[in-house]
């Protein structure tokens, strides 16, 4: 339990790779969707899914920053 | 310092020394002595401050602060509260990833985004986001409640 911090390091890199995953398999299916399929959307727009990511690895890193300095 | 405590406990309580004198069964200028420090009080008057203060007679004649009953109540309620905090972060992180997982392999994502000209929110993207403000709320309640 003292290590708690630890994991939501873990989590927080985690959390990072998952949103790059989302952002760029986004990105790419709506360039293709411009060029093929019609869709009206910028690619952009895919950017907007980093938003809920970016807030929860805030937090984790926040918290295990804490946990970290409580545990000194 | 014992003075220093009657003192504080007859503050906190709303009390002048008339009527802490009153509930003690003695005189004002024995509280105002026992207060300046010039005595102290019998160790009967002390059981029964203590009973009326609700604190220890520990707390009232030893230097170090040894918290109450209902004291060490309230930090208990507070480092529970901390713990649910901290699960709340991390299960909302963990579904964040879920979901996140379940956008790329579900794969419609981008088309529904594509398929009209604003931006709408899905289900999924409804609750990533909230999943994202509750794990806020997880790291607020960790952090106004933990032990210091």
């Amino acid at each position: 339990m003292k290590k708690l911090w630890i994991l939501f390091i873990v989590l927080a890199v985690i959390l990072s790779d998952v949103m790059c995953a989302v952002v760029a398999y986004s990105y790419c299916d709506l360039v293709w969707g411009g060029k093929y399929a019609g869709y009206s959307a910028p690619p952009s727009t895919a950017f907007a899914f980093a938003i809920p990511f970016l807030i929860a690895i805030a937090v984790c890193l926040a918290v295990a920053y804490v946990l970290r300095k409580k545990g000194k | 310092m014992l003075s220093d405590k009657i003192y504080e406990l007859r503050r906190k309580n709303g009390l002048s020394q008339e009527q802490l004198a009153e509930k003690l069964d003695v005189s004002r200028q024995a509280v105002s002595k026992w207060e300046n420090g010039t005595a102290v009080p019998e160790s009967d008057k002390l059981v029964v401050m203590s009973d009326f203060f609700h604190v220890t007679t520990d707390y009232l004649l030893k230097d170090e602060t040894v918290k109450t009953e209902e004291k060490e109540e309230k930090d208990e309620k507070r480092s529970d509260t901390a713990k649910v905090g901290l699960i709340i972060t991390a299960v909302n992180a963990v579904l964040l990833i879920v979901f996140g997982m379940f956008r790329i392999f579900g794969g419609k994502a981008a088309e529904d985004i594509g398929a009209s000209s604003v931006i709408t929110l899905d289900g999924n993207a409804i609750v990533m986001i909230i999943c994202a403000l509750l794990s806020i709320a997880g790291m607020v309640l960790f952090l106004r409640n933990r032990r210091k």
